[in-house]
């Protein structure tokens, strides 16, 4: 598989350029059919600033992986790593590994903008272009090199996120003229639009009313059929309603982020492994 | 009057009347900030008072129609003709000539100081635009004359004059290029970082994300600045009155000589006409017409501005 040209397959998988690496408890990245990304001692530095210390963490395909911790302990940051969107922030810098299949998407070799074709991303205020609903969903696919057929991907990726019904007769009309809830399923019509294969979610629902937020996630449940999720959240009972998989993140005294624990997320809430987890659920700090 | 149900006993110790007369001070201070503002607003409205009033005299000598349609402008000659359309055609041409200049430079300028530059390169180039937006006019005609003409167009255009609408119009276009480039990026920088981030993670690159999303969301912004250096091009005078000449002349050749309407109301003012005379009240209906054009133009800026924003929550 190749990021570093042009639309490469996605079953290409070489799995060649890859350095071996002892994982601790967590299987050999790549090996793994189920694992889609891996991180391995994953550190982001904003200048001096030690932001996220050595992240390991295995994220499952086809499954919604949460995670959770009070503000500041980096879990958007970690987010942004897996897109490479901590590029953009001229201080970052990221170390570590981050397996996608079986090639470190932190590497000097891959381009960023091939990544973000693969790993798509929904953010925390819906954010679509001022342009019509379909030209929001056909732009990422024209940048792409789309040639098939325009309305049939514009219904199939609005159907997808359950906007269709919503805006099927007014899809010349501005993206920025639906509501806050219809805003952000725009937005995710429009990252399933590059057919991706994993979406992040930087708390997605947390700009909007509870029934919005609702749909949101049944919507998140329904793609996780055919899509590998990961979200950012705050809200605890949304990570345990929607997620399969949930992490909590915490800070230390240098306010620096790290991992406390990584569990299927029943367990997680009923049985969490660490003290500090069970604190932060319990309410006790947080 | 209803009872006050609270009121049971009728009695209350809670004093609220204050100091009632303190609104008295408020409202002369409230009426002085009012007048101050209105200072701008008579102003406007005593040049139109002014404009109208000189030029009405004007078309009681010449009718309107032969001012606006005639094709000969020759007020200061013996036999004067006041045709107005050759001076707004060299008008028209400087402007246009300045806007194939300042537009694309303007624009790209402000493309990459909002886009691409780093924030050191921008601290350096921005201040040096706003550097450029005030430098006097009378230096760029002069810039235009000992330059522009002599050792850019000269060799290009062996047939050029001393003075030509060329010259003066690259002139007026280096000078409003600030104003494209200033407005410009701050339409660009307006719009929120959200949309880039969106863009780019849809995996657009970086100049994708600038010309298809960015300049877009910007542009009713950016065609407010175009429009309004539009506007400054056409009312620019000392440049004209420098490099473009004093011939008022319908002419589809830019390498000659023209006279725009601020150039011939310069020549006038500078000259020595009877005031009151039909050249001295041509002034005015010139002027006037100047005045609308501007207005014009400005009303439609803002139209545009308010009808096609994109409203960011």
């Amino acid at each position: 598989m190749s990021l570093t040209t042009e639309r490469a397959g996605i079953d290409q998988i070489t799995g060649n350029a890859r350095d071996a690496i002892g994982a601790g408890v967590l299987p050999e990245p790549g090996t793994d059919r189920n694992v889609v990304i891996s991180l391995r001692d994953l550190n982001v530095h904003y200048g001096r600033f030690h932001a996220v210390g050595d992240v390991n963490l295995d994220i499952p395909r086809n499954r919604i992986t949460a995670f959770i911790g009070p503000s500041g302990c980096g879990k958007s940051t970690v987010l942004r790593s897996i897109n490479r969107m901590n590029d953009l922030v001229p201080t970052a810098k990221v170390d570590g590994t981050i397996w996608y299949h079986d090639r470190n998407i932190n590497g000097r070799d891959i381009d960023p903008v091939m990544v973000r074709r693969r790993i798509g991303m929904v953010f925390q205020k819906p954010n679509p272009f001022p342009k019509s609903i379909a030209e929001n969903i056909l732009w990422g696919a024209k940048i792409n090199g789309f040639t098939g057929n325009k309305a049939e991907l514009v219904e199939s990726c609005l159907r997808r996120a359950a906007l269709w019904d919503e805006v099927k007769d007014k899809l010349d009309a501005s993206g920025l003229a639906l509501s806050g809830g219809q805003q952000q399923r725009l937005c995710i019509a429009r990252a399933l639009a590059n057919n991706p294969d994993v979406i992040l979610m930087d708390e997605p629902a947390s700009a909007l009313d509870p029934i919005s937020t609702l749909k949101i996630e049944d919507l998140m449940r329904e793609l996780a059929r055919n899509f590998t999720i990961v979200i950012v959240t705050h809200n605890m009972q949304q990570a345990a309603r929607v997620s399969d998989q949930t992490c909590f993140f915490s800070l230390n005294e240098q306010r620096m982020g790290f991992m406390v624990e990584a569990s299927p997320t029943t367990e997680l809430f009923t049985n969490p492994k660490d003290r500090r987890t069970e604190d932060y659920i319990t309410g006790r700090f947080g | 009057m209803a009872s006050n149900p609270l009121a049971s006993d009728g009695s209350s110790d809670l004093d609220l009347s204050g100091q009632v007369a303190h609104g008295i001070g408020e409202r002369v201070i409230g009426a002085l900030l009012f007048a101050c503002g209105m200072v701008s607003i008579l102003t406007t409205v005593g040049i139109i008072v002014i404009l109208a009033e000189q030029a009405f005299e004007f078309f009681r000598q010449v009718p309107l129609p032969s001012f606006l349609f005639g094709t000969s402008w020759t007020a200061l000659f013996k036999t004067p003709a006041y045709g107005v359309l050759p001076l707004v055609a060299g008008t028209l041409w400087i402007t246009l000539i300045a806007l194939l200049v300042a537009l694309p430079l303007g624009l790209l300028s402000a493309m990459y100081l909002s886009e691409y530059a780093s924030p050191r390169a921008r601290n350096i180039i921005k201040p040096s635009l706003e550097l450029l937006a005030g430098v006097p006019t009378i230096v760029y005609g002069f810039f235009a004359v000992t330059f522009i003409r002599p050792e850019i167009l000269k060799p290009l255009f062996p047939k050029i004059g001393p003075f030509s609408a060329l010259a003066a119009g690259i002139a007026v276009g280096i000078m409003i290029i600030p104003l494209v480039a200033s407005l410009s990026e701050d339409a660009l920088r307006s719009v929120p970082r959200s949309l880039r981030e969106g863009g780019l993670a849809m995996g657009a690159t970086r100049s994708e994300v600038s010309w298809q999303v960015v300049a877009p969301s910007a542009l009713s912004g950016i065609v407010a600045s175009f429009i309004l250096a539009a506007s400054r091009a056409i009312g620019e005078t000392m440049i004209v009155a420098l490099a473009a000449g004093s011939k008022a002349q319908l002419s589809g050749n830019p390498l000659e000589p023209m006279q725009t309407m601020t150039g011939f109301i310069v020549q006038v003012f500078s000259g020595d006409v009877v005031a009151g005379s039909t050249p001295y009240l041509s002034l005015f209906a010139v002027g006037l017409l100047l005045f609308l054009m501007t207005l014009g133009l400005n009303i439609f800026s803002q139209w545009v501005v308010s009808r096609f924003r994109e409203v960011y929550e």
